[in-house]
């Protein structure tokens, strides 16, 4: 019997069993094809279990060590019935086509597809790449069912309630309370490494109103928190309008008679403000306070010198 | 393959071509999996009692397949996928807010008990009128930002449709000046005219979007040693190739445009990286950090020269 129908067999024969099939019970019954209670079969039917989870069957075991009954609730099973239009059905072809979400991803927007319906309409060109990284499915899931994740995060053994994803200038992010530092922290997706580990269901509530994405940063250095430290910086003309418009509301920004401006940001991040200064390497300058300024100084002193030295940085609290 | 029999049962008479277009399989894969279906029966029934499908006939129908006849719900990183995809699509600039996707997004995110994720794509100044200039096939006078050359350039452009890649907003565009496509980041656009010169917008193909970088005869391919904590150097640029080395450290090795470019990057990684190869290039950072802090020391307070 081909292996695919083996696994239909059994799926539809353990959606019917109302109290669930024990192994031998499913290894003896000839229509589902295994060869009877043999260490070969047994082995057959340990994959096909495997395959149907990973197919995304809530498969269920139930009952004591000694005998297990295995059973799929046809409640767990089943899609609940969108109702989709024809046009809302097309509208989500067109941005699993438009939205390019890298491998993986691409190909379970795909499949999800599928069990709505197949393709209804037409493909979209690529409007945006927007690549998911592995760790995000597995959060997404705890988000849903209000379960906290464990992982290792730039070497940091991380526990942490997910409370919502989302994604800015092209990388997603997890907003979570951190159980062990008791804070509300932002984890960028990309750089969760390994596996993410599921506590129970229902261990945490999201607070009402709580919008993952009023946590993100809008830029650099604005990261970190702590009280913002005004940081005055003297811009060249024509680049000006640049760190102008950037910087926009954020920023004050006084004009001067040679087209050139003198901004006052909003500082909580030095390391980002030192990257936003350098991009403009000797067209911009920090005029205060003197602190930050010195701290470039000697940024810039180490690299003229070209020895390495101890990293300087830190947030300015 | 399961996916298939909701569908059918629901459009009784479908033809195969179209089933077969629709989930994306060919007419002889359907035919197979449709012979796979009739053979499953669950005891003590026999195969053909629930599902049956006439595989020799152009149009198919299933009946009685109780068992399939809903979808099979949607994996985590399935309902993901479709979520952030159709979020993402709502978050493009000039996408219709309240149109079906809305209303589609709103249904599944109800299925997934309320769970949702948010995309921000950001919207630089003059996106819109980029993509209606390249809708319209009207050629566009821009002031641009050369980063790589740290120049203010004028010129005209016949815009491609905007795309958002690596974080940026780009459109793939003919240059006049260059008589050739180049690649503009829109957030460098300064300042945008119209003109009234026209030209024919490419046919819209459903094609990958263009490379965001590509390599010109002028390019040279540099190597550089990254301390630990600069891995954001080869996740926001497009690098040739990235070796981890012990200590957390990286040689990265790059194809570099244009030298102030590579002076900022180097500012801003630090003291800890270094240039490699090539070795008339192994000076830069520091010659570029004399330069700032020459600015530093008072020596050079004069604004630089009015742009071109």
């Amino acid at each position: 019997m081909d292996r695919r129908e083996r696994l239909l067999n059994l799926l539809a024969a353990l959606l019917e069993s109302r109290g669930g099939l024990t192994t031998d019970e499913i290894l003896s019954e000839q229509s589902l094809g295994y060869e009877g209670p043999t260490e070969s079969a047994r082995k057959s039917f340990e994959r096909d279990k495997k395959s149907l989870r990973a197919m995304g069957v809530p498969l269920d075991q139930v009952g004591s060590n000694d005998e297990y009954r295995y059973l799929v609730d046809p409640e767990a099973y089943y899609l609940p019935d969108l109702g989709l239009t024809n046009a809302e059905a097309a509208a989500l072809h067109l941005a699993v086509t438009a939205i390019s979400l890298g491998n993986g991803a691409g190909e379970a927007g795909q499949g999800a597809l599928m069990k709505l319906g197949g393709r209804e309409g037409d493909r979209a060109q690529t409007v945006a790449e927007l690549p998911i990284a592995a760790a995000l499915a597995p959060v997404f899931e705890a988000t849903r069912r209000r379960a906290t994740v464990r992982f290792s995060y730039r070497g940091e053994r991380r526990y942490v309630e997910p409370w919502g994803l989302s994604s800015k200038r092209g990388r997603w992010y997890v907003v979570g309370f951190d159980r062990e530092r008791a804070q509300i922290r932002v984890f960028r997706a990309d750089r969760i490494d390994g596996t993410v580990v599921l506590g129970d269901d229902d261990a945490f509530e999201v607070p009402e109103g709580f919008r993952p994405e009023a946590a993100l940063a809008d830029e650099p250095w604005q990261l970190g928190g702590g009280e913002p430290v005004p940081v005055r910086v003297r811009i060249d003309s024509g680049r000006a309008a640049d760190l102008a418009s950037r910087a926009q509301q954020t920023a004050d920004v006084e004009w001067q008679p040679d087209g050139g401006a003198v901004v006052t940001l909003a500082v909580t991040n030095v390391d980002g403000l030192r990257s936003l200064v350098l991009e403009y390497l000797e067209h911009a300058e920090v005029l205060g306070p003197p602190e930050v300024r010195a701290a470039i100084v000697t940024w810039l002193e180490a690299i003229a010198a070209g020895e390495a030295t101890p990293e300087i940085n830190g947030a300015i609290n | 393959m399961l996916a298939l029999v909701p569908w059918i049962i629901a459009h009784p008479g479908s033809t195969k071509p179209v089933i077969a277009h629709r989930f994306g399989i060919s007419v002889t894969q359907l035919e197979s999996d449709l012979w796979l279906l009739m053979m499953v029966g669950v005891p003590p029934y026999s195969p053909g009692d629930y599902i049956q499908v006439d595989p020799e006939s152009d149009t198919v129908e299933i009946r009685l397949a109780d068992y399939f006849t809903r979808p099979l719900r949607l994996s985590p990183a399935e309902g993901l996928a479709l979520l952030a995809a159709g979020r993402a699509l709502l978050a493009v600039p000039g996408s219709d807010t309240s149109g079906p996707l809305a209303t589609a997004l709103k249904r599944l995110a109800s299925a997934l008990e309320g769970v949702d994720v948010v995309v921000d794509f950001g919207e630089p100044t003059f996106l819109g009128e980029v993509r209606d200039a390249g809708l319209a096939g009207r050629s566009i006078e821009i002031e641009y930002w050369a980063a790589g050359r740290d120049h203010l350039t004028t010129r005209i452009i016949d815009p491609g449709p905007p795309f958002f890649a690596v974080g940026q907003w780009y459109t793939d565009a003919y240059c006049h000046e260059r008589s050739d496509n180049r690649m503009f980041r829109l957030d460098r656009i300064r300042a945008l005219h119209p003109t009234d010169a026209t030209f024919t917008p490419a046919a819209d193909d459903t094609s990958e979007p263009p490379t965001v970088f590509t390599a010109t005869p002028d390019d040279i391919s540099v190597t550089l040693l990254l301390p630990p904590g600069a891995a954001w150097v080869a996740e926001s640029t497009p690098v040739d190739s990235v070796e981890e080395l012990e200590g957390g450290g990286q040689r990265v090795v790059l194809t570099v445009g244009a030298t102030a470019w590579l002076e900022r990057l180097m500012l801003q990684v630090g003291p800890d990286a270094r240039i490699v190869e090539p070795p008339e290039l192994r000076e830069l950072p520091a010659r570029a950090a004399q330069r700032v802090l020459a600015r530093y020391a008072g020596l050079s307070r004069t604004p630089s020269a009015p742009l071109a």
